[in-house]
């Protein structure tokens, strides 16, 4: 359409194509450099964007790994503590069973009662066991308090129900903690519905040797009370509840079950007249308790029949106490595993998804060298090419030959 | 015989001139705005003989500029809109740079902030953490300030830029206007010859106006011009100038308006200036500093707002409720400079999640209000006095004036006021400010769970709140929680149906599932979360906010709506380039055809040299021949 061009324009023409190569060459020389295609985000708004977003995932998942390490440490710690409290459980069963054989005299019983005390002191050493924070475990969420104190027999918890949980992933909580409460004070009571104990004024030898509840068990507080007015009289039974109403009654026949509103209780010996066997409804008895009324009752023993009798009670009471507890342990200690099998399994999701994150930012802004440095020479190539069309047209004038 | 002399000498003269002409045009070769000047020849009148008419020789009748009216106009048009296309770009690519550093960015800083608050979490009764958090939170402030910064500093730099702008167009319309007289004067002097070189440095000047703003130019008798800025606001009129002026904007007197000077009244013209560098610096605070500024004022207000309400429904280290965290941010009301009412107006947050950046102008007419948005510009009318729009609340006190007018930016200011509050690092509330206890003696499977606090005015608890479980806690056979030590009815749970799922139930700004099949009697007790240190789960829910939903109506979490500001910068700046190359390539070419006619080719001019060098020699080979034809005569006569 021209055909006349001026020579400013031609000079500029050329020039402004060389200044154009230089500046591509300059851009390709800077991706060189720094090893990234996007240099900024107008170069790719929309990749500027996934680069933050994917920046953001691999903080997130950073954190989380950390947040995982350190749950698994409070919960490896959690475990050990609980494994050694299932340790010093298997040894008060084990003294518990000792201490009800017919060999024992009052003062091994006693003997008993020292280490079971050991043992007591040993259980609350564990339920007030700190983690590196020098925070106690199994307070809950006071967990600056000392949960557990002991004065006599008596312990006491002053914590609380509370659980601290760790995000191990967005959305996906894990609990780090377990509170005393739920560890030692929790467990079933009894046969897992209800306790019975033995009246301490028992003169005679029963001993309670079988328990159970059905579904049709009503929760309250009863009293089996033997009856034999005069020693002709027939061994009867009678069982109130906790407003004294009587709900059952019949004839004493030993190694039979007494049964009432849906509870068994299997009774063996010889009851004298007045005594009591208690059933206590409490649904859940601290571990404390159960070790403490052992040895209560270990430290009270003679050699009388009466207070073998009151052993085998106290004997076989805790030791359902003491599978109670054991089987609330393990139901803990279950819970523990199944939560560091949700880390281990997190872990290695966060891992992988570390990666696809990583390969995904590699992708959106790191740059294909190779692809940049062929670029890079055929830019060199068209530059060169510029600049020596630019000074062979530059050189032609008219001029020349006038 | 004195024809031939003449004729000669005409020819001489006349190529002399033509010589000279093209010795102008190849010393011009370079200059910058140069019309190539032609010389027109035209045979001097014929003298009638008996034969006819008979050639007395040649004159020049005009020397003029090769100029295509049509090419010049075209090229101004694209100068503006090419000046305008860079400046833009330029302004867009500054911010886009900071953005795109990422050691400076937002996102890191919300990250590294939000990971501090899961070190929190972590750990929430030891002081460490909590340190740390403090410090994040320092960082993320000085982050925001940094970025609100950057956007004032370019806001300064374009008022800067705009006033010497005015000064330069005010100049060039001097200028223009000068030489439009001395053009007329000249032409008039030359007998309407065009003056040449007068005429393309007007034509330099109009073409360096347009640089600086978009004009229209209309060329009147004499070869003066006219020239109109875009809205048909007159600038020069033949040798009359009226300048602009800059003056403080009316809501903001740190920011400045361009208006026509010498007027009673000052009226803001801005809006009409497009184009040039002028159009681009204008644009650009409304789209880049002010858009860029709300934007960030959006997500700074989120965090500080979100964070201290989470924060203040925790319990800090010492057990008390916590407090603010960031410090609390409210919109900003300027109230235009010339109101003369005594209103007043109040603005404050009613929903942070509901907020658009977008800025409100409230205007009283002396009868209805008008509530505009200045971004969308759209606008609704009402009697007042309270307003309530995007998540703001708008209170009018007093008696305004008919035309006064506020302006209410809700969170242009809130990257520069965001400010760490708390300087105890024991104040971060990590722990919850109540929990729940199961009664030892329960023998069922029921449960509380969840609990979690939404309101904190009914708390600390003045006593503890005890659920107990009755099968006719609401009448024979209908079981349910009795409730006591507060003052609310029997709650309705039958395990039949709602064990498994579980029922949410609300009462005095506590939340908590109930779930299981608990027994006659079992109880649960809500009671003030006492030395709680060891308690996370408020921590654990201001760490939840760093990837909540919450701006923008529940679409964007912070880091969503900070990715939001620096796409929208980049697709801007991505485009100012893409426009500013284009208009780039336009203006080249208009450049290209103006220059194909009015430059000079230096081969060309060699060409013509030789072409006249011949003609000067032949004519003077005329007047050679007549004087030897003249002295043969004068020998053949004078023997």
């Amino acid at each position: 359409m021209v055909d006349r061009l001026s020579t400013l324009q031609t000079f500029q023409l050329g020039l402004a194509s060389i200044l154009e190569r230089e500046a591509e060459l300059q851009r390709t020389q800077q991706e060189l450099a720094t090893g990234q295609k996007l240099l900024s985000p107008a170069d790719d708004p929309s990749a500027a964007v996934q680069v933050l977003d994917i920046e953001e995932d691999l903080a997130l998942v950073e954190q989380y790994g950390r947040n995982a390490t350190l749950a698994r440490s409070q919960l490896s710690l959690e475990e050990s503590a609980l494994s050694q409290l299932n340790i010093v459980l298997q040894r008060v069963r084990e003294l518990a069973i000792q201490s009800n054989s017919a060999a024992q005299t009052p003062e091994t019983r006693n003997t008993i009662a020292v280490e079971l005390n050991e043992r007591l002191n040993e259980m609350l050493a564990i339920a007030n066991s700190k983690d590196g924070n020098d925070e106690f475990l199994f307070s809950g969420f006071q967990s600056r308090t000392q949960p557990f104190t002991r004065q006599g027999n008596t312990v006491s918890y002053q914590g609380d129900d509370g659980q601290r949980f760790l995000e191990i992933a967005q959305g996906s909580q894990v609990a780090v903690r377990d509170s005393g409460s739920r560890v030692f004070l929790q467990p079933r009571a009894g046969n897992g519905s209800f306790d019975f104990s033995a009246d301490a004024a028992n003169t005679g030898t029963a001993v309670v040797t079988g328990s159970s509840a059905d579904s049709s068990f009503q929760r309250d507080d009863y009293r089996i009370q033997f009856i034999q007015a005069l020693p002709t009289d027939p061994l009867t039974y009678e069982v109130y509840d906790g407003t004294a109403t009587l709900v059952a009654s019949g004839t004493y026949i030993s190694g039979n079950g007494i049964s009432f509103n849906g509870a068994t209780v299997i009774v063996e010996g010889e009851p004298q007249h007045d005594d009591v066997i208690e059933v206590d409804s409490d649904p859940r008895q601290s571990m404390f308790v159960t070790v403490a009324e052992l040895i209560d009752v270990l430290e009270a023993s003679d050699d009388s029949a009466t207070s073998d009798a009151a052993v085998a009670n106290a004997v076989s009471s805790a030791l359902s106490n003491l599978n109670r507890a054991v089987d609330n342990l393990l139901e803990v200690q279950t819970d523990v595993g199944v939560r560091l099998g949700r880390i281990d399994t997190q872990e290695q999701i966060n891992a992988d998804f570390d990666l696809s994150m990583r390969q995904a930012l590699s992708d959106v802004q790191d740059l294909d060298f190779a692809e940049a440095i062929s670029r890079l020479n055929l830019q060199l190539v068209a530059l060169q090419a510029a600049q020596q069309t630019f000074v062979t047209t530059q050189r032609l004038s008219l001029f020349d030959y006038i | 015989m004195s024809d031939i002399f003449n004729i000669g000498t005409s020819a001489l003269t006349s190529l002399q001139r033509a010589i000279t002409t093209t010795g102008h045009n190849i010393a011009n070769a370079n200059t910058e705005g140069y019309s190539r000047q032609r010389v027109d020849f035209a045979t001097l009148p014929a003298q009638i003989s008996g034969a006819g008419f008979l050639g007395s020789g040649v004159t020049i009748t005009s020397i003029s500029r090769n100029y295509d009216a049509f090419l010049a106009e075209d090229v101004r048009a694209r100068t503006a809109s090419a000046f305008n296309a860079s400046t833009g770009a330029d302004l867009a690519s500054r911010i886009d740079g900071i953005l795109a550093n990422p050691d400076v960015g937002l996102g890191p800083a919300l990250d590294a902030f939000f990971a501090a608050v899961q070190d929190v979490s972590n750990n929430p009764a030891s002081v460490p953490e909590r340190l740390v958090m403090v410090r994040e939170a320092e960082v993320l402030a000085d982050r925001f300030q940094y970025f609100d910064d950057r956007f004032r500093q370019l806001d300064r730099q374009i008022t800067l830029q705009v006033e010497d702008t005015v000064r330069d167009i005010n100049s060039l319309a001097t200028n223009i206007a000068s030489l439009n007289q001395q053009i007329v004067s000249e032409t008039v002097r030359a007998g309407g010859q065009p003056p040449n070189d007068l005429l393309d440095q007007r034509e330099q000047q109009l073409n360096a106006l347009a640089e600086k703003v978009g004009i229209n130019s209309v060329t009147v008798d004499q070869g003066a011009v006219n020239v109109f800025l875009g809205s048909g606001q007159a600038l020069v009129i033949g040798s009359e100038v009226s300048s602009l002026e800059t003056f403080s904007d009316p809501f903001d007197v740190g920011r400045i308006a361009v208006g026509i000077s010498g007027l009673a009244l000052q009226s803001d013209i801005s809006r009409f200036l497009r184009g040039g560098e002028l159009g681009a610096l204008l644009d650009a605070r409304s789209t880049i500093t002010d858009a860029g500024r709300n934007q960030l004022g959006v997500v700074a207000t989120g965090v500080a707002t979100f964070v201290n309400a989470q924060n203040r429904l925790g319990l800090d280290l010492y057990g008390n409720a916590g407090g603010d965290i960031f410090s609390p941010l409210s919109p900003s009301v300027i109230p235009r400079i010339s109101n003369t009412g005594s209103a007043t107006v109040a603005a404050s947050f009613a929903d942070v999640g509901a907020l658009t950046g977008d800025s409100y102008e409230l205007s009283y007419d002396g009868t209805t209000y008008t509530l505009s948005n200045t971004g969308t510009g759209a606008s609704v009318t009402g009697a007042g006095p309270n307003f309530s729009v995007d998540g703001v609340d708008i209170t009018v006190t007093g008696t305004p004036a008919a035309g006064d007018a506020f302006l209410i930016s809700p969170v242009a200011q809130a990257g520069s006021l965001f400010a760490v509050q708390i300087s105890d690092p024991r104040g971060i509330a990590a722990a919850a400010p109540v929990r729940s206890a199961s009664s030892l003696s329960n023998g069922g499977t029921g449960v509380l769970t969840d609990l979690t606090v939404t309101d904190v005015t009914g708390l600390p608890l003045a006593t503890d709140i005890t659920l107990t479980f009755n099968p006719d806690a609401l009448g024979a056979g209908v079981p349910g929680y009795d409730v006591s030590g507060f003052a609310a009815g029997p709650i309705a749970y039958d395990p039949a149906t709602d064990n498994g799922a579980g029922i949410e139930i609300s009462i005095n700004g506590m939340s908590f599932r109930l779930n299981g099949t608990p027994q006659a009697g079992d109880s649960f007790v809500l009671e003030n979360n006492a030395d709680g240190g060891g308690d996370n789960r408020n921590g654990l829910a201001l760490a939840a906010l760093q990837t909540a939903p919450l701006l923008f109506n529940g679409t964007a979490s912070f880091q969503d709506a900070y990715a939001t500001l620096v796409a929208d910068v980049a697709v801007q700046t991505r485009q100012a380039r893409s426009i500013a190359d284009t208009e780039d390539a336009l203006l080249q070419q208009a450049i290209s055809s103006r220059d194909s006619v009015q430059g000079v080719n230096l081969d060309e001019e060699a060409a013509n040299l030789i072409r006249l060098q011949q003609a000067y020699q032949a004519a003077a080979r005329v007047i050679q021949i007549g004087d030897e034809i003249f002295e043969t005569l004068l020998n053949a006569t004078g023997r």
